[in-house]
């Protein structure tokens, strides 16, 4: 194999700079915004017109910032990121106008986040540091809506800050997955390692099942003092996955995942709100009234969109509780129909495709599994709350990352990817380095 | 203006598939001009025997390029004293898998056979670095 051949495969996979793609990205958003504004009624003085400029603005300004689009990262992640954005943007737009320019607000912020991540950020490995620090504040943050925290629908998870509510699980989720890239970085051989068999499946030695455990307490502690099951399963699932691209033992992950099972049992049994949720995902139809009057409509307004959707303004989406929120799924479903359904589930798809092809290709343990973790995180978030919309899994209240209505999920959710695009760059940084002149020593 | 909004309906659906299409094809998951998907390109590494560390029954899928050998840089870090720094290395060119030697100390053996030039690999085929045997799986 020549030296050309391998270029080739490389560039294959490596988009360069596509302003087309971007804008494909965007058009959806603004069409959905525009059509939106229009159902509304009001063409002057319309929030609408704002909302459009300023979702527009935030993401050509940050394509140009980085030589249009191609010192990013990775386009294809940040025109993802920018679809989905522009896509729950206009759902929110058309539930609420208030809302949506508080939303735009908080994709500004996001964006700049991410930006300042990948550009700014000297060198993941600075950030393997601080890991333990990660892990610290991330607990310390935990336990202050333990204490301080407010109840909402049923979870204790908000702070409530004057002006603001903030949702420090969600800068928590983030942090975590750096403290787990990091420890699994130094455990991951050890991980692989074992010698022990039981009915043919490998056992992992005691000794570092510990840990395992632990992370399984600190979901299960989340659980009982915040009553947040959304939270509590996206925890311990990122970490499970993380686990499995570690070690690459599924023994670990289907343990992990039949103690994350007899917990919830437990607590199900223990707490009518967890267990509520259980009953009603079996049979919504028999709560339609009560406890699965979300559901219910939910998968009213689902049905309703059809293939193509009513439009956005033309639907009904309002008698959904939570649709800007954690429902906006439905909403997007219900007036941007089938094939609007799909196409944000396809493009969770393709982000955890992106994401995974970076960590496969980092060659420094951290970066991957930085790049794994957050990858997971999005998706596994996606998945939970896309399930409970439809009354696939029981419904645990998580927002739709980059779609859904919320400051602290939107800059958390943004910071994620912010880590994986920083990933990406890297990968590419050091790629070139070495195609100019031989091995720079990369490996410190 | 009713057939109007159903144009826009429409289009606001279509645009989001039409999106969807390009970010794959932009992610290498779609043909482009005509060319199998690369459906065929995909490829298994399975290890069968080794000293300890990758250890046996473990699998690793291959990339455009792979790299195999004892460096902790490589793609596949082998733990095997037989086995170079920069041992051999598997490359993905027009759908299958080439296998080559980097000048490593002990060669690399493909189906009992040294390696001399890159060859490429069919399924069930043994590949041996040291005492470290694959099994590739296409």
């Amino acid at each position: 194999m020549t030296r050309d051949t391998r270029d080739a495969a490389w560039s294959r996979r490596v988009p360069s700079s596509d302003d087309t793609l971007l804008a494909t990205a965007l058009l959806p958003g603004m069409l959905g915004m525009l059509m939106a504004t229009l159902a509304s009624g009001k063409l002057e003085r319309s929030p609408g017109w704002l909302v459009l400029a300023g979702f527009s603005g935030v993401f050509l300004a940050c394509h140009v910032l980085f030589g249009r689009g191609r010192r990013v990262g990775d386009p294809v992640i940040f025109s993802l990121v920018a679809f989905l954005s522009g896509v729950g943007l206009a759902e929110v737009l058309r539930l609420d106008p208030g809302l949506a320019t508080r939303q735009v607000g908080h994709l500004a912020m996001g964006v700049a986040l991410t930006s300042a991540l990948v550009a700014f950020t000297p060198d993941l490995r600075v950030l393997e540091r601080y890991r333990f620090m990660a892990a610290a504040t991330s607990c310390v943050l935990l336990a202050s809506t333990i204490i301080f925290g407010v109840e909402a629908g049923g979870a204790k998870s908000w702070l409530d800050l004057g002006p603001v509510a903030v949702q420090p699980s969600e800068a928590a989720k983030v942090l975590m997955v750096v403290f787990y890239a990091g420890y699994l970085k130094d455990t991951r051989v050890l991980l692989r390692r074992s010698s022990r068999r039981l009915l043919g499946v490998l056992l992992p030695d005691l000794s570092y099942a510990g840990p395992l455990t632990l992370m399984w307490g600190l979901a299960l502690v989340l659980l009982v003092f915040q009553r947040d099951l959304g939270a509590a399963v996206l925890f311990f699932g990122a970490f499970l996955l993380m686990l499995y691209v570690a070690s690459g033992r599924a023994s670990y992950v289907l343990g992990g995942a039949a103690l994350l099972a007899a917990g919830g049992a437990a607590c199900s049994w223990l707490f009518p709100h967890v267990r509520a949720r259980f009953i009603v995902w079996l049979n919504p139809w028999r709560f339609m009234d009560s406890a699965g009057y979300q559901t219910v409509q939910s998968m009213f307004a689902v049905a309703a969109g059809g293939l193509i959707g009513l439009g956005p303004g033309r639907g009904m989406p309002h008698v959904i509780p939570a649709a800007p929120t954690d429902f906006v799924f439905a909403a997007i479903c219900e007036e941007m129909g089938l094939l609007g359904g799909f196409a944000v589930i396809g493009a969770y798809a393709l982000l955890v495709h992106r994401g995974l092809f970076w960590a496969s290709r980092a060659r420094d343990d951290f970066r991957a599994l930085l790049a794994a973790g957050m990858t997971s995180l999005i998706g596994l978030q996606a998945l939970t709350i896309v399930g409970g919309v439809l009354g696939l899994v029981p419904l645990t209240g998580v927002t739709l990352p980059f779609v859904s209505y919320g400051g602290s999920s939107m800059i958390a959710s943004f910071a994620a990817i912010g880590l994986v695009l920083r990933a990406a760059r890297e990968e590419q940084e050091e790629q070139e380095q070495e195609q100019e002149g031989g091995r720079v020593g990369v490996e410190g | 203006m009713a057939f109007m909004w159903l144009l826009a309906r429409v289009a606001l659906a279509g645009l989001m598939c039409l999106f969807l299409y390009r970010a794959a094809r932009a992610a290498g998951l779609v043909a482009e001009r005509g060319r199998l998907p690369r459906g065929r390109g995909r490829g298994e590494l399975e290890v069968e025997a080794g000293p300890g560390v990758p250890s046996r029954g473990e699998r690793f899928s291959l990339g455009p390029v792979t790299v195999l050998g004892r460096s902790p840089e490589s793609d596949i870090v082998i733990l095997d004293p037989y086995v170079s720094a920069k041992h051999a290395e598997i490359v993905l060119a027009d759908s299958r898998f080439f296998v080559r030697d980097l000048g490593s100390a002990n060669g690399t053996y493909v189906n009992g056979r040294r390696l001399s030039r890159e060859r490429s690999l069919r399924k069930g085929d043994r590949l041996e670095l040291g005492d470290t045997v694959f099994r590739f799986r296409g």
